[in-house]
């Protein structure tokens, strides 16, 4: 039992527990699956930007870097390592040369639908015993936990970046 | 679609695959099944997805894939693509 849960209900307790549960073994599983699959080079964090790249685009740094919420420096040092690892092609826009541009190689594809894979597995396993009304109620709870983690979270950068800019 | 052009589709098709499973291309038609005559896993069957989406210049989600189950049904999946 966690510490924490001294202090709550048992309906508390039990909501915490699960969804802290289900938080931790997914990730837990996402890195085995990883690390025991065909990519074992690929940490979860690499798989997420090749998500952020996605699959058939060609984005630029500052685009790809806006869509994993991330700086573009970051954002440089993890495609560094996947050009190495042959998971991503960087290279000079046609049009504009000051433009760099990045995408899935073909080994950077076959991960991103593996991954893919995985996780629609997952969601199959999770939904296959509801039927359509259950289907739409976890769908509309996920959306309002959903929305409520990432208000409080919107709610923390905020203050954190208010408190950066003191003196 | 001309049948010259299917079978070019067919042609590539089943290269592409005979390429990835390491087969002989001809011993594959458009009546072999992909999961029960070339036993596929998830990895070599989005190996061919990607090489023919490349070829084509096409998207295939993972719902239609599901839906490919012989090399016939990849080609003319791909043959309507093309006519779109």
């Amino acid at each position: 039992m966690r510490p924490l849960g001294n202090l709550m209900n048992d309906y508390e307790r039990r909501v915490n527990e699960l969804l802290l549960d289900i938080f931790d073994k997914i990730l837990v599983t996402e890195e085995k699956a990883l690390s025991k699959g065909n990519f074992s080079d690929l940490s979860v964090a690499e798989m997420h930007t090749l998500e952020g790249i996605g699959l058939y685009e060609a984005r630029t740094m500052s685009e790809t870097a806006a869509i994993l919420g991330i700086t573009t420096g970051t954002l440089t040092v993890a495609i560094d390592r996947l050009v190495r690892k042959n998971y991503v092609d960087r290279y000079r826009d046609q049009n504009d040369r000051r433009v760099v541009r990045i995408r899935l190689t073909r080994k950077g594809k076959l991960a991103y639908r593996m991954h893919s894979k995985f996780h629609t597995l997952l969601v199959d396993r999770l939904t296959e015993p509801l039927n359509e009304k259950q289907r739409q109620i976890l769908l509309d709870t996920l959306l309002s936990i959903s929305g409520f983690v990432s208000e409080q979270y919107r709610r923390y950068v905020t203050h954190a970046g208010q408190e950066e800019q003191k003196p | 679609m001309t049948a010259i052009k299917r079978q070019d589709i067919q042609s590539q098709v089943i290269n592409t695959i005979a390429d990835i499973t390491d087969r002989i291309p001809s011993d594959l038609n458009e009546q072999t099944n992909l999961l029960h005559d070339l036993d596929l896993d998830s990895l070599a069957l989005f190996e061919i997805v990607i090489d023919l989406e490349a070829a084509y210049d096409l998207r295939i989600s993972d719902e239609e894939i599901e839906n490919l189950r012989t090399i016939g049904e990849i080609v003319s999946f791909i043959a309507r693509r093309l006519d779109q």
